[in-house]
Parts: C-alpha cells; sequence; structure tokens
C-alpha cells in the first residue's frame, strides 16, 4: 500500500464513521414517531353530548378543554386538592414545551349492575390528522376516585363525571375520544 | 518526482490514522461485550429516579431493578418497588453532614437514601447496602431518570400494556400513578420489564445506524446526568458526577432536595444568578442568588445546597420566600457547603442569596490572569438559567470572556471563562 492509498483508506474509513455519526444525530433529533389507532368498524360512535353503552359502561363525552382554561384548571384543582391526603398525586397544569393539556370531561356510568373494570388508560384522543394520543392522567370527585383511580372498579351504582387529560403538541386539535376498554370501542366526537 | 522521506512520513501518518479510527471504533466495542456480558455475566442494579421529586443524586428512586447479563442477554430480572420490604429497610447515612446536621438523622430507608451530592459518592454505598439488605452481589449501578425513560421511549416505540398504550408522552405520569396508587406493582412491573426487555433487544438486533443513534442518546443522557453509570465503563460511560475542579478556579454545583410537597419538579424553573467582584490580589467576593419559579398550583418545598469552593466564607444570606430557614454552613473535602431550605408559594417564586469572600479564585498565566468558573448541573435536573457576571479588578482590561452573560440556558455543566490583564 502506498502512501496515497494509505491516505485514502484512511480518509474513507473515516468518512465511513463520520457519515455513521451524523445520521445517527438526524434520528436522534427525529421527534417521536406517531401512534395511530385504528378505530374498529364494530365501534359505537356518537357524538359530543349524546351516551353510548356497551351494555358494560355508558360514557358521555361532555366537553373537551384546554388545561388552560380558567374553568377547566379551576375543577382540575378543586379535585386535588378536596382528596387532601388521599390525593394519588399532584398534577401540574403547566404542559412540557411545545405541549399543550386537553382535558376531556366524560360522564361515566355503571350499567352493568355488578362491579366493573376501569381504567383511565383505555382513554385516547385522536387528533385531526389521525394520531393517537394516550391519556395521561385523571381526576374526579372523592368518591369516584377510590373507585375509578385507586382501585379501578366501578360498584354497581357508580356514575360521575371523570376528567381526563392528554398531553399533546400544541397544534393539535382534537376530534375523537376513543374509549378502547368497551366491547366494542365507544368513539365520542368532540365536535 | 516524490521525496522518498515525505512520502514515508505521510505514510506513518495515514497508518496512525487508521489505527486510531480502528482503536476508536474497537475499544468501545469491546467495552460494550463486556458490559454486556459476553466476558462472563454482569449483574448490576437498576435505580429508577424520579427526577420530577428531586433527590441529591438525581431523583426519589422509584424502583430498583436486578439485572443479569449473559452474552448481550437478559438472563434474570427481578424488580424491588418503593414499598417492598427491601427498599424499606433502614440504612445508616454517612453523610452529608449539611442534610444529616440540618435535619438531625442518621438514617434513612434504602429507598430514600440517595442524598449524597452526587452518584459517584452514592453508589458504592448503595452497592453495600444493597447487598447487606438482599444478600446480591453487583458489579456496578445504573441509574436512569423520567427523561432518560422517555428519550429511549422515543427509539424504542410504545408499549401496549394491560393498562392501555404507554408511550413517551404518558409514561411519566404512568409510573407516578402506579408508584402511588396501592396494588399497582403488578402494572409497575409490566412497564419496566418490558422497557427494559425492549431496550436490551433494541441493543441486540438494531442496525449499525440505530445501535449508533442509540449510543449518541445514552451519551448524551449520561453527559447531561440522565443516566449515570458506576463504575465508569472505559469508552462508553466515563462520568457519574462528582467530578473535582481544577485547583484554583471558582465553582458552584446545586444539590436540592425536594421535601414534603411530593412531585413538583417538572413545574420548577432554577436560575442561578452568578455575580463575581475580582480584585487584583486574586480573591472575590460573591453575590449568589438560587431563584425556584413554581408553576405548580401547589407550595414547593426544597432543601437546597450550593457547594462552593474551600475556603469561601459567608458574609451575608437574604431570602425572598414565603417561608425560610438557614443557613448553615458546612464543610467537606474540596468545598464548603451553604444549606437553607425555603418553601416557595404556589405559582410564585423564592430565591436565598448567599453574599461570600473567596480567597484565591484567580490563576496568573500566558498573556494574563484567568478567571474560571464551572458550574456543575445536578443530576436529574432537565435544564437551569445561568445570569454570570465578572467584575475585573480597577483598571484590568478585559481580553476575552465566555458564557458571561444573562439569561443562558443549559442542560448540562457550565463554564465561564475570563480573561485579562
Amino acid at each position: 500500500m502506498n502512501a496515497k492509498q494509505g491516505a485514502a483508506l484512511g480518509l474513507v474509513v473515516l468518512l465511513v464513521v463520520v457519515v455513521l455519526a451524523a445520521s445517527a444525530d438526524s434520528l436522534l433529533s427525529a421527534p417521536p414517531a406517531n401512534v395511530a389507532y385504528t378505530v374498529p368498524a364494530s365501534a359505537v360512535r356518537v357524538s359530543s353530548g349524546e351516551t353510548a353503552s356497551d351494555g358494560t359502561i355508558a360514557l358521555r363525552l361532555n366537553n373537551v378543554s384546554d388545561a388552560s382554561n380558567a374553568a377547566t384548571s379551576s375543577v382540575w384543582i378543586e379535585y386535588n386538592l378536596a382528596l387532601g391526603p388521599n390525593a394519588i398525586y399532584n398534577f401540574s397544569l403547566t404542559p412540557p414545551p411545545a405541549s399543550r393539556y386537553l382535558v376531556a370531561n366524560v360522564t361515566v356510568t355503571n350499567v352493568r349492575h355488578t362491579e366493573i373494570p376501569f381504567t383511565y388508560g383505555d382513554f385516547v384522543l385522536i387528533g385531526r390528522d389521525g394520531t393517537a394520543y394516550y391519556a395521561n392522567y385523571a381526576v374526579c370527585n372523592a368518591g369516584c376516585s377510590a373507585q375509578a383511580l385507586e382501585n379501578r372498579t366501578l360498584n354497581e351504582t357508580f356514575t360521575s363525571n371523570v376528567y381526563v387529560l392528554f398531553s399533546v403538541p400544541s397544534a393539535t386539535e382534537p376530534v375523537e375520544i376513543v374509549y378502547t376498554g368497551a366491547t366494542p370501542p365507544i368513539v365520542m366526537s368532540s365536535a | 518526482m516524490a521525496d522518498p522521506d515525505r512520502s514515508r512520513v505521510v505514510r506513518y501518518i495515514a497508518i496512525a490514522a487508521i489505527v486510531l479510527v480502528v482503536a476508536a471504533l474497537v475499544f468501545p466495542i469491546e467495552d460494550g461485550l463486556s458490559v454486556s456480558g459476553f466476558f462472563g455475566d454482569k449483574t448490576y442494579l437498576l435505580i429508577l429516579q424520579d427526577n420530577d421529586e428531586i433527590r441529591g443524586t438525581g431523583g426519589l428512586m422509584s424502583a430498583m431493578g436486578l439485572v443479569t447479563l449473559h452474552n448481550g442477554n437478559i438472563a434474570s430480572l427481578q424488580y424491588y418497588y418503593r414499598d417492598s420490604p427491601e427498599l424499606q429497610a433502614l440504612v445508616k447515612l454517612d453523610g452529608p453532614d449539611s442534610l444529616t446536621q440540618f435535619f438531625g438523622v442518621d438514617s434513612a430507608k434504602l429507598y430514600d437514601s440517595n442524598v449524597q451530592y452526587d452518584f459517584a459518592s452514592f453508589a458504592p454505598k448503595m452497592q453495600s447496602d444493597f447487598y447487606n439488605v438482599t444478600g446480591h452481589k453487583v458489579d456496578g449501578v445504573i441509574a436512569v431518570d423520567f427523561t432518560a425513560v422517555e428519550a429511549v421511549m422515543n427509539i424504542t416505540g410504545p408499549i401496549t400494556a394491560s393498562d392501555g398504550v404507554i408511550t413517551s408522552r404518558n409514561v411519566a405520569d404512568r409510573l407516578h400513578y402506579y408508584s402511588e396508587t396501592r396494588g399497582s406493582e403488578a402494572e409497575m412491573s409490566e412497564l419496566l420489564s418490558t422497557l427494559t426487555f425492549d431496550f436490551a433487544r433494541l441493543i441486540r438486533d438494531s442496525s449499525v445506524q440505530q445501535k449508533l443513534a442509540l449510543y449518541t442518546t445514552l451519551q448524551t443522557l449520561e453527559n447531561e446526568g440522565h443516566v449515570l453509570i458506576y463504575p465508569a465503563q472505559g469508552f462508553w460511560f466515563r462520568s457519574a458526577g462528582g467530578e473535582s475542579v481544577p485547583t484554583g478556579a471558582d465553582s458552584i454545583s446545586v444539590v436540592d432536595t425536594t421535601l414534603g410537597t411530593g412531585k413538583a419538579d417538572f413545574g420548577i424553573n432554577r436560575t442561578i444568578d452568578y455575580h463575581v467582584q475580582l480584585f487584583s490580589d486574586g480573591s472575590a467576593i460573591t453575590t449568589l442568588t438560587l431563584t425556584y419559579a413554581n408553576g405548580c398550583w401547589w407550595e414547593y418545598d426544597v432543601f437546597s445546597t450550593a457547594l462552593v469552593p474551600p475556603g469561601a466564607e459567608l458574609v451575608a444570606v437574604q431570602n425572598a420566600t414565603q417561608e425560610f430557614k438557614g443557613p448553615l454552613v458546612t464543610n467537606g473535602d474540596g468545598f464548603t457547603a451553604l444549606s437553607s431550605r425555603l418553601l416557595v408559594s404556589a405559582n410564585g417564586t423564592g430565591s436565598v442569596t448567599y453574599t461570600y469572600v473567596q480567597p484565591s479564585v484567580v490563576s496568573a498565566s500566558g498573556i494574563g490572569y484567568h478567571y474560571d468558573l464551572y458550574v456543575q448541573k445536578q443530576a436529574g435536573i432537565n435544564s437551569y438559567i445561568l445570569n454570570a457576571s465578572v467584575q475585573l479588578p480597577p483598571g484590568a482590561t478585559l481580553i476575552h470572556a465566555e458564557n458571561v452573560g444573562s439569561d443562558q440556558v443549559f442542560t448540562g455543566d457550565a463554564h465561564v471563562s475570563v480573561v485579562y490583564t
């Protein structure tokens, strides 16, 4: 190997390393891939303000609002404070950079007349571009919180408003709230 | 015609460059293989630190995992949670004096014993305490905080768990929820185990490009104190905090511990105002203000310790916060610690200002006098604002200034440098 070949080989190796490192960097700077949720054809669809049921749970989407809305934040804080030492944990309403918090107010009713399982983690917010955002946290009054959030079961007479919070990119407009815990899933239009 | 001597030199340089490049590639691979258990099984203690409830080493220890790696695969994995008897065991504290004297304590539950000023000081004690409590010996201790978990999930993708889909956007809240509700060990276990196995699978099966992305991500997280590895792993990770500052230089390291108000650090913005007045004999008077802007709708209770160079003499302290206790001045190996407890009102701001004298922070060499300030970021903190101003001795002329100014946002350590004649 002569000097020129050696130098050329060295440069090629260096170039490969630089290209790999650069491409790794571009991977890093990429935002997280969007998560999609495919609504099954069998899903129950209702408009905002209407009640839908799968025979076990009945849901009505009352509204979806930004957590910066005074009334929304007031309700959120009121429910947290009312729980006192029984609060699961305090949730700040200051969203991370480039994000906003949307809160869905949903009336949840047990129509099975026996204890049923429930988790707020089954709520999904679908944005206008079809991206799915899964729930971050939820609050409700003390009686509801003990069942729906602490024990994750709803007793036979349960009915309450549950406030479910989603962290979404700042520009996200909500289109639907889906409850995937129902069979079939319940899709509530937020319009 | 080419000069044969010149050609030989060029050839040697080319060979040296190739050797360097190959070494740069081979050493990390060798280290990686060793860490992954290819040269003998390796057992690590994984600590999940909740940096929304900040502690000296980065955050409240929500869970600990005992993982054994064999030929790049997870041979066994067992998680312990905050409520488990092992993590509830009491262990003796060996300091720091600022905390033990301020609160009059000499022991803590294992999950709450990360009170040292940095992970490098804490990890060997944790190795020993963990062995005493569980009987398990570990080769190393690895801590990751929630910021790191979110960053890793941006690469590994979401997890479909029995409790819904968990993404980088909601993972921290789910972990909070599981750790604060009774009987959630199964969900926590499912989430953490899936994350751990996904991560190991990604390391093993990913393309070269993905491996590089992962490696670069981990290095960034490590540089910013979100992933901490003890002991250092050769070319992979070399820092677990606690690095010494060059002798004669100025330094500041703020170490916070969130107290009774629980998880709140996602809503706290920290600002360090650092004003130093230099004198011709090399001494200085420093005015350091630590400000906490609380964006939460509840109070923020923090025990704040500023580590400054040894020999610093506190001459005044002021506060502007809802409630204040302190200051306590203690001395350690290579630092003076100024500690106070601040209660910051909901959606309010709290601050403490220390004024202290330092005998010598200026060095003379080369073209003039050098003043260097090293700002060490606490592990777990995502970012802070630094306002740094340096007042030169009368008659001095500024030659060079770096990172002097206002509203500088840092996600890692910072170095303020001033040269003058």
